[in-house]
């Protein structure tokens, strides 16, 4: 029996093609076309062995793989797309930047029609895991595509190709197409996060397409801008409940995010506003964790008087929040004043509070 | 010195319902009744669910939960129709979980979809106010179990990952017996699983009408329809199901997590081997071992799929999967990790000494769901610890994808000199769903 480490050394070892080609040596004209036989083969198991052995293929097993994967034959096909995922993967492998450089432009080859669709999808998904700023003018490109699917890939290609470029790109496609597709840049576009899209983000919320203008606060949410007077919040008045909710959603996360960022007086502004609109229990208990981490001093006062909310999760954040809190003579001062006009609930939540803060200077 | 007060549970939640406090009102947007007015006498039955998807264990938590539920949704009309049926007229019926996700009427949400949808549908239920008992694994990449952790703790939600073995008996007593020293150290954890299967053999074709293939899509990147590639067959996909060690690991190794106490970790290094299928559309390779390396303290954890069932598993119910613990001073077997988990009789004939490590203990896993929505403490399978096992299952799944060895640093949750790698910690979403 061969011992576990022994094995997955050994299948490691196949795995990265090291069988096949030792000492890291380029393969040649005579591999190349061994592994493709391989790879079209109706045998299974040397499908299979091309498969792990493809990573050092590299570049120049490319384009011949796509033409097999494009290809009838169901099977090879498989193995190609296979072998191409190998070949990316490897090539990404810390240390192999110029193998990596060399497969993302080989790809480039196989994004273009008559390629299928399979093909030049999973080549898009393949660049995102090789690219650079380099294959970036490609991919854009494809966020033209005639087929809705493409251009979709492209643009989460681009959201996942690091580096300036890609960005950019995100940004130029945010300021020029429409509808659902828009929707969907915006919001690569915040989870890139990058200041840099903040500019056609807060264009877009003057927008008379409300989708349009919440997708954008949302992003802009995500990337924490400074206050800004030319952002365009639509009248709370003109929306529904599940827009409601979107629009405080992204209140909150903007207030993390400025709050993250230090500017704790954003932060504070936004949470005090939930707190006293109170537009819904959930959301409250958002903003008191949001205030008691950004100033907890400064949040005190209104986390105590959670502790007599009419809901049950509102007041058991307040608990938590404050036992979480140091509780220094002066807090603990004003609980003791509180539990006097407490009712008998609030007395027990705030006597579990009290003896938290006991616990912690037992603890000390 | 003030002396701690015996927390009534029970006295708290009668008094809840009589509590005086600010009134706060804003158009639109409502409170939840739940738990403002809990009833004591039947803890369950205001708590009010709306299930996404209700296929496979879907359907399960469905009929187990049928007189509590308000609201279904799925995308596959067939289904939708059949789950209206198991509930009666009572239950409104969706096919867009956002419009489920709006009713005010639900408190928590079920949801059994592929795993692709994990993520986005939790943390949207978060920001909706609802609390969330979710199908494991919990996500699909680390970024995703992150955010949803983030979404629990930004809004004070419960969320319960359905690895339910930790809700049974029998990993409660092996959890005992470990964190009590029985067996010593522990340096090595064995895992044994069947192979995954090999197929997919059936053409691309059109989706079937009564199937919303591009809300069953989601967040998933585009991929043609198959029928062997969707509804019960996704498992069998790297990026959708995760295979075996993303589906039963997520079992397996939650109670491995859980007897090791290391929910709040990760391993600093991940080898992965195994070959891909020979033939069909499916991606998992039907064999595979992950070697996992964990520190402070330091321990090893196998995934073998196959792997071999030890001898002390022979007696065990549901044996074709489990893990062994190696320890200094003597062994343990867990079989299973789900519905079934068993444990050796040694370890079910222990009584903890007095004094020793406090240990959750949850007597049925739905049912400590609905009380950590009343108490407002996290479950047994939180999402803290539901995100670490799942992170187990994914970096499995990635060292294999990349073919090569990841060090993984667990608090940061990145890979250390690996920029190619670090690029998998999140997926860019299809359309605009996001996380």
């Amino acid at each position: 029996m061969i011992l576990c480490s022994d094995k997955l050394s050994l299948v490691l070892a196949l795995g990265l093609g090291l069988t096949a080609l030792p000492g890291g040596q380029a393969a040649t004209a005579t591999d190349l076309d061994a592994f493709l036989a391989k790879i079209r083969s109706d045998q299974g198991p040397l499908r299979v062995e091309a498969i792990m052995a493809a990573g050092p293929m590299g570049a120049p097993a490319v384009v011949p793989l796509g033409a097999v994967a494009d290809g009838p034959e169901r099977e090879p096909g498989i193995a190609a797309r296979r072998a191409l995922m190998n070949i990316a993967a490897y090539a990404g492998r810390p240390g192999g930047g110029d193998d990596r450089k060399a497969v993302a432009a080989a790809l480039l080859q196989l994004l273009p029609p008559p390629h299928t669709k399979l093909v030049r999808t999973l080549t898009l998904e393949l660049l995102s895991w090789t690219g650079d700023d380099a294959v970036v003018p490609a991919v854009a490109a494809l966020c033209a595509d005639p087929d809705p699917d493409v251009r979709d890939e492209a643009k989460r290609a681009l959201q996942a190709i690091p580096g300036p470029a890609s960005l950019k790109a995100l940004i130029e496609l945010a300021g020029k197409t429409d509808g659902e597709f828009r929707l969907a840049v915006f919001a690569a576009l915040g989870q890139r996060a990058a200041p840099e899209a903040a500019e056609v983000l807060i264009a877009a919320t003057a927008s008379p397409d409300l989708q349009t203008v919440l997708a954008a606060l949302d992003a802009l949410a995500r990337i924490g801008i400074a206050k800004d007077d030319r952002v365009k919040l639509p009248p709370w008045e003109s929306l529904d409940s599940a827009q409601r909710l979107r629009l405080a959603n992204s209140y909150l996360r903007w207030a993390d995010q400025r709050a993250a960022k230090g500017a704790t007086d954003d932060a504070l502004a936004v949470y005090n506003l939930v707190l006293e609109h109170g537009p819904a229990e959930h959301l409250i208990c958002a903003a008191l964790i949001g205030a008691a981490h950004a100033a907890p001093d400064q949040a005190f006062d209104a986390v105590l008087k959670a502790l007599a909310h009419q809901e049950n999760t509102v007041r058991l954040t307040a608990v938590h929040l404050l036992e979480q809190q140091h509780g220094d003579d002066a807090k603990t001062t004003a609980l003791l004043e509180a539990y006097k006009q407490a009712s008998p609930l609030s007395r027990e939540l705030l006597l579990r509070v009290l003896a938290a803060w006991n616990h912690q200077k037992l603890g000390n | 010195m003030i002396t701690p007060p015996t927390w009534n549970r029970r006295r708290f939640l009668t008094h809840s319902a009589a509590v005086a406090g600010v009134t706060l009102g804003f158009p639109g947007l409502l409170s939840r009744g739940a738990l403002a007015a809990p009833d004591p006498a039947t803890p369950n039955h205001r708590i009010r669910t709306g299930h996404i998807g209700v296929g496979g264990m879907g359907s399960y938590h469905l009929r187990l939960l049928k007189d509590q539920c308000v609201a279904i949704c799925d995308v596959d009309q067939r289904r939708l129709a059949k789950a209206g049926q198991v509930v009666g007229p009572k239950a409104r019926l969706y096919r867009d979980f956002r419009e489920l996700l709006a009713q005010p009427e639900v408190d928590a949400v079920i949801i059994a979809t592929p795993d692709h949808w994990h993520a986005v549908m939790t943390i949207m239920a978060c920001e909706a106010g609802k609390d969330v008992y979710c199908e494991k694994p919990a996500c699909c990449t680390i970024a995703e179990g992150r955010a949803m952790v983030n979404a629990a703790k930004r809004y004070e939600r419960i969320i319960q990952i359905g690895s339910q073995g930790r809700s049974q008996s029998a990993a409660y007593f092996a959890c005992a017996y470990l964190r009590n020293g029985m067996i010593g150290q522990v340096s090595r954890v064995n895992c044994w699983h069947y192979a995954n299967p090999v197929g997919g053999f059936k053409p691309y074709t059109e989706p079937p009408p009564e199937l919303d293939y591009d809300r069953w899509l989601g967040p998933l990147r585009w991929k043609p329809y198959n029928v062997d590639g969707t509804l019960g067959s996704f498992r069998w996909f790297i990026e959708d199901g995760g295979g075996q060690i993303r589906d039963r690991g997520a079992h397996v190794m939650s109670v491995v997590l859980y007897l090791m106490n290391a929910d709040h970790t990760g391993p600093v290094r991940i080898e992965a081997s195994g070959a891909p299928p020979e033939k069909g559309i499916y991606e998992c390779p039907p064999d595979m071992e992950v070697k996992y390396t964990f520190t402070n303290p330091d321990w090893e954890l196998h995934w073998s799929q196959p792997g071999e069932t030890p001898a002390e598993a022979a007696d065990l119910g549901n044996n074709k999967y489990g893990a062994k613990y190696w320890g200094d001073k003597g062994t343990l077997v867990v079989s299973g990790g789900d519905g079934g988990t068993d444990t050796e009789l040694k370890a079910k004939r222990f009584h903890a000494p007095p004094g020793g490590p406090k240990i959750y203990r949850s007597v049925e896993h739905h049912q400590d769901f609905f009380n950590c929505v009343r108490t407002r403490e996290w479950p047994i399978m939180n999402i803290e610890a539901a995100h670490r096992v799942a992170s187990l299952c994914i970096l499995g799944n990635l060292a294999w994808r990349l073919g090569r060895p990841l060090r993984w640093d667990p608090v940061a949750e990145k890979f250390l000199d690996d920029d190619q790698a670090n690029l998998f910690l999140n997926r860019p979403g299809r359309h605009a769903w996001h996380i």
